[in-house]
């Protein structure tokens, strides 16, 4: 057993050489050009959360103002809305529950805080929500101006989601024009078959936003890793 | 009767058909053990934690954290207060947590300061307990619990008393040796830097630290009895912790990073042991270029064994042609005997290492430190055996156009 230590010491120094200034702290970094994918599955559940610096995806980091800036974000929101052409998730098929997509950081809606909700009442409008998203699916070809009411009603939501969270994290993630601003959607799905994902395979939608990488990162029964998926290696196996 | 011509041509020549054989399944044998020491050295160092969702420590870098609260190598860059522990430890989200204590040292085994979670949720492998070779858990301020290898090592046995040294020399000046800690339990071997640990109570660093290393401690807190108004420690070095759901690790992770009341940094164990796996990708690659070597040497060896063969069989080539074989038939029964005794090398070779697996899987464990499971066939060694096969064919080819020209000169 003397072996492992033998061969931990120069592991030590490795590591001090190679790895130490390499912050795998997932969702801390904001970093342009890259985004930060975290996976978390519990039997059949699983939540998904896409962070990344607003700067990557619209191009600018401060609340929309020009309409060309509205735009870019309104058609943000719409691509974060459908999951399905971000990522696929490989092993089980696994449906969509629920998609919460937070722009709200170059919204530059800021509303006076209001009291957090209980957990009851944030679960009945994430229900209502949910109902909305299903019928957002169904009539998303037919329905444009709808759908921008929708994505408006899906900030709300998601600013009170937020500002829960807002509470939790001391404003963290407050809107402000003077600071980097992140985007970030949160996907909650069911599969078919408990624990047997096997890969994550991003899309174009993901990647097509001049990414340069994204950082996957996943706790599962099999347990924690993470790898990096790129344009040219979109694929993520979760079983390394 | 193709395969019943190669095969009675194979026992024909029963000799040299065996000793290609057992060749072939050495080098099988020892192509699918280095590919199971490489596969099972990762895993095991891979799950060194498992069952723990985060490990918290001061704002460092991962590996550091990693590196100095799972294998004790390093030095932290700074504590974390008791008081920002609890506040952690009492969260809804959080099911248990460890506290780790580290600083002292004995004879230059680690001494981590801890309490009765360590031994009733710290797990390693797959899922795998701590379990105790003999005695039991620390209950009093002064109880110490050697890993296997501190036992082994210094011959320490139930009732031996430890004095421990502060900081990590083994010849370290300032000996707390006021207050003698007592073995109350030895663990069994686990492969993980727990063996190389002497554990004690949080209160027993507290207790050695209290009053200077020279001031009697007997009165502050009586020794192997359990204390229950023993006032906190300031500080920790770092804890490990479980979560009531893996769905919340990421959400806790970033409130620690984010914790207001000091610097505080929570990792994922296992993308750190991993990150950590990446920068010894040298000793995987060096295993790989062993097992190609491996592979060459067998495959190059069947070739030549029956390019020889070739010659002894030329009554069997006139007999053959006699009965109205084609060269081409020749050339393919040739190949034939070759994946013939690729495949049984194959079995052989497969049920040979994992038979020694089964058998010596713990000698090996308790030696190395390394689990060597009977597992089934890995993906990555069911290519390794195709690509075998591809490989027999490609060095029988020699020996089989040996036999195609022999064949067509003989009309």
């Amino acid at each position: 057993m003397k072996t492992r230590l033998k061969l931990l010491s120069p592991l030590a120094v490795l590591a001090m050489v190679f790895g130490c200034s390499a912050v795998w702290a997932a969702g801390d970094v904001h970093e342009h050009g890259a985004a930060d994918l975290l996976l978390s599955s519990e039997g059949k559940d699983v939540q998904i959360t896409f962070n990344a610096p607003a700067q990557s995806l619209v191009g600018f980091e401060t609340a929309a103002v020009t309409t060309q800036q509205k735009t870019a974000v309104e058609r943000l929101e719409a691509v974060l809305s459908e999951p399905s052409a971000l990522f696929v998730l490989e092993g089980t098929f696994c449906e969509l529950i629920d998609a919460v997509v937070d722009v709200s950081s170059i919204t530059g809606v800021v509303d006076a805080p209001s009291p957090p909700r209980e957990h009851g009442d944030h679960a009945e409008e994430r229900a209502a929500h949910k109902g909305e998203h299903a019928e957002h699916a169904d009539e998303h070809a037919e329905h444009a101006s709808d759908h921008i009411d929708h994505d408006e009603d899906h900030a709300n939501t998601s600013d009170n989601h937020e500002r829960e969270h807002h509470n939790h994290n001391d404003g963290r993630d407050a809107p402000d024009v003077d600071s980097h601003s992140d985007v970030s959607a949160t996907y909650t799905l069911k599969c078919d078959s408990e624990n047997a994902l096997t890969r994550i395979a991003l899309q174009h939608g993901a990647l097509s936003f001049g990414l340069e990488r994204i950082d996957v990162f996943w706790v599962a029964s099999w347990g924690q890793g993470a790898d990096q998926a790129t344009p040219e290696s979109p694929i993520v196996n979760l079983r390394n | 009767m193709f395969l019943k011509v190669a095969v009675s041509s194979l026992v024909s020549r029963k000799g040299s058909a065996v000793m290609t054989l057992m060749a072939i399944s050495v080098a099988i044998f020892v192509l699918l053990g280095i590919e199971q020491i490489r596969q099972q050295a990762r895993e095991s160092f891979a799950s060194t934690v498992s069952g723990v969702d985060l490990i918290v420590g001061a704002k460092t870098g991962s590996l550091n954290l990693l590196l100095y609260s799972v294998f004790r190598i390093g030095s932290p860059t700074d504590n974390i207060s008791w008081q920002a522990y609890r506040e952690i430890a009492d969260a809804d989200d959080v099911a248990w947590t460890i506290p780790i204590s580290l600083g002292d040292s004995h004879k230059g085994y680690r001494v981590v300061g801890t309490t009765e979670a360590f031994f009733k949720y710290f797990s390693f492998g797959k899922k795998r307990r701590l379990a105790f070779y003999k005695g039991e858990a620390f209950e009093g301020t002064f109880d110490a619990v050697l890993g296997s290898e501190v036992a082994t090592a210094l011959g320490y046995s139930m009732g031996t008393e430890v004095i421990l040294a502060h900081g990590l020399a083994s010849a370290s000046f300032t000996k707390h040796d006021n207050q003698p800690f007592v073995v109350v339990g030895v663990l069994a071997p686990t492969g993980t830097p727990v063996d190389h640990t002497i554990h004690v109570r949080l209160e027993g660093i507290e207790a050695i630290h209290a009053g200077g290393s020279k001031v009697p401690i007997g009165a502050f807190a009586p020794a192997n009895r359990p204390t229950t108004n023993f006032s906190e420690p300031e500080s920790i070095t770092a804890f490990m912790l479980g979560l009531k759901s893996r769905m919340s690790t990421f959400n806790v992770q970033r409130q620690i990073n984010e914790f207001a009341g000091e610097p505080l940094m929570a990792i994922l164990p296992g993308v750190a042991l991993s990150e950590l796996w990446q920068t010894m990708s040298i000793f995987e690659n060096v295993l790989r270029l062993i097992s190609a070597l491996v592979l060459l040497a067998a495959v190059l060896g069947m070739g030549a064994v029956l390019l020889a063969s070739i010659r002894e069989r030329h009554q069997e080539i006139h007999l053959l042609r006699m009965m109205g074989a084609s060269p081409f038939y020749l050339f393919c029964l040739v190949e034939m005997e070759a994946l013939i005794l690729c495949l049984l090398g194959m079995l052989l070779g497969g049920v040979c290492l994992y038979t020694a697996l089964f058998v010596t899987g713990d000698a090996i464990f308790s030696r190395f430190g390394i689990y060597l499971d009977a597992t089934l066939l890995t993906p990555e060694a069911a290519l390794m055996l195709v690509v075998v096969l591809l490989a027999t064919l490609v060095a029988a080819a020699v020996p089989s156009l040996k036999m195609y020209t022999s064949a067509r000169n003989i009309t």
